[in-house]
């Protein structure tokens, strides 16, 4: 009988908690929520409880903004159901075969193979729509033509899609629309725009012409125009930035770094490579400057080991490491 | 901790444990983590818990046992590898001007760790609702809007939220 009293004042206590949160409480309520903690010690107990859980979340070191807090912890939700069917996963693999699928499977996004066209990692393909709009997909990424009479639409499920965009040549103009799970990037007249999409963000460079930005979850958009460049999420969008020639510039297949800190280089590179590619944090901020052939790691790693007081060690094609020589 | 480390009285146990097993699990954790390095760190700890833990199911069932804490760690390492993942990107989503610094990075990562461990396992939606009154400090009307439900679900799921908390705690 005492547990179950327990429970109830548990289950109470999280119930006031709720009411009381709400942003206009009435005199009422308070009166009977007083009344509450009042008629038991358990009540009291379980009250403190709530209290002591508040103060846990309100605890975050100072300098940190609780928007972003708040935002990634909602955002790290995502990646976590990716992590748990990976570990699942893991229970079959065995071996360095094993291993190796699973490194693919670890830098997947969870969504469905559903594309009408996809590429592998380290594959790239061009191809035309209808009305004759150009588009390229870049390493593992996949997308889904989804086209109806009022526009032209592509849906980009995982990656990064460059867009070379005419005027429609139909009558009236349809815009073309590019759609993720984050929102939709559409372009009403010529333009050319690369858009790519990783964890749960995507990030929108224009190069030619002007394209609108229109996050799910909320009316507020934006327009980027070209040499610009934009991330939005499903909440919102950023801050408008310059765009980076690297988002265009892996169609050529080429990895264009433009003063480019080590890691962000590896980071991007790593996308293109099968196997993992760590950078040692005691290199992580050298800046790089060049061109790299994406088709040929080997010499992109020769080319840092030139250029670069660093070390590449490749082990059983898994991993590499870039680390001070 | 002291009291605990009693149960390996004698380093020569957990030497030996090492010795027999070491080479074993970091293979393991290679395959898992894919990377040698990640895997000697986690190797380190795993050997770290045994230190204070159990002693005697440790060494009837060494295998098993350094599996299991392994995992976790494994588990662990992902999450946090998550969640700094998102931060670095909310950080950009927010236009922060400044990046912080990596000792601000670290700590910030840390406390969010604390909060996304106490939210495990709690359903999408109470938790977003959740985030949104306790961190953002939005309105019930505001997360309503937000997550396009009435403002009686909000009280609903962060009633549902609390409870859980509660219950996960006790």
């Amino acid at each position: 009988v005492a547990n179950d009293e327990k429970a109830d004042a548990v289950r109470a206590a999280a119930h006031w908690f709720a009411v009381l949160s709400a942003d206009d409480v009435g005199e009422q309520e308070h009166l009977r929520w007083q009344r509450w903690l009042a008629a038991d010690p358990s009540h009291h107990a379980a009250w403190q409880r709530v209290q002591a859980l508040q103060q846990r979340f309100a605890d975050l070191p100072g300098q940190v903004d609780r928007r972003i807090a708040s935002h990634a912890l909602r955002r790290a939700v995502e990646g976590r159901r990716r992590t748990l069917k990976t570990l699942a996963g893991l229970a079959t693999l065995a071996g360095t075969g094993g291993a190796a699928a699973w490194l693919a499977a670890g830098t997947a996004d969870w969504e469905p193979w559903a594309g009408d066209q996809r590429t592998g990692t380290g594959e790239r393909r061009r191809f035309a729509l209808a009305d004759g709009t150009q588009a390229w997909l870049n390493t593992a990424s996949a997308v889904a033509l989804d086209d109806d009479s009022g526009r032209r639409g592509l849906r980009l499920m995982r990656g990064e899609l460059l867009i070379a965009a005419g005027a429609d040549a139909r009558q009236p103009r349809r815009p073309l629309e590019v759609a993720t799970a984050e929102g939709r990037v559409s372009a009403s007249r010529a333009a050319r725009f690369d858009v790519y999409r990783d964890a749960g963000c995507c990030r929108v460079t224009v190069f030619e012409g002007t394209v609108d930005v229109l996050p799910a979850a909320t009316p507020l958009g934006a327009s980027v125009s070209a040499g610009r460049q934009l991330v939005f999420d499903r909440a919102g969008v950023g801050a408008v930035g310059v765009a980076q020639a690297l988002r265009a510039a892996w169609s050529t297949g080429v990895l264009l770094a433009e003063d480019m800190r080590l890691a962000d280089l590896v980071a991007e590179f790593a996308r293109y490579v099968p196997e993992h590619v760590a950078c040692a944090p005691e290199v992580a901020d050298l800046r790089v400057v060049g061109a790299f052939p994406l088709d040929e790691p080997a010499r992109v790693y020769r080319a840092l080991e030139s250029a670069l007081p660093v070390r590449v060690t490749r082990r059983w094609n898994l991993w590499t490491r870039i680390s001070a020589r | 901790v002291a009291g605990t480390l009693t149960h390996f009285d004698h380093a020569d146990e957990l030497g030996g444990l090492y010795a027999q097993h070491h080479a074993w699990l970091h293979s393991l954790l290679r395959k898992k983590l894919g990377c040698w390095h990640r895997a000697e760190d986690l190797a380190h700890d795993t050997f770290l818990k045994v230190l204070v833990s159990n002693a005697a199911t440790a060494l009837r069932e060494p295998r098993a046992f350094l599996t299991t804490i392994a995992h976790g760690l494994v588990v662990n390492h992902w999450r946090r590898q998550d969640l700094e993942r998102a931060y670095v990107a909310a950080l950009e989503v927010h236009g922060a001007t400044h990046g912080p610094s990596p000792e601000e990075r670290a700590l910030a990562v840390e406390a969010l760790c604390r909060i996304d461990a106490l939210l495990a396992n709690m359903p999408p939606k109470a938790r977003h609702a959740f985030l949104l009154a306790q961190v953002d400090g939005l309105t019930y009307a505001e997360i309503a809007t937000r997550l396009g439900v009435s403002e009686r679900m909000v009280k609903k799921y962060m009633a549902q939220a609390m409870h859980r908390l509660l219950l996960a705690e006790a």
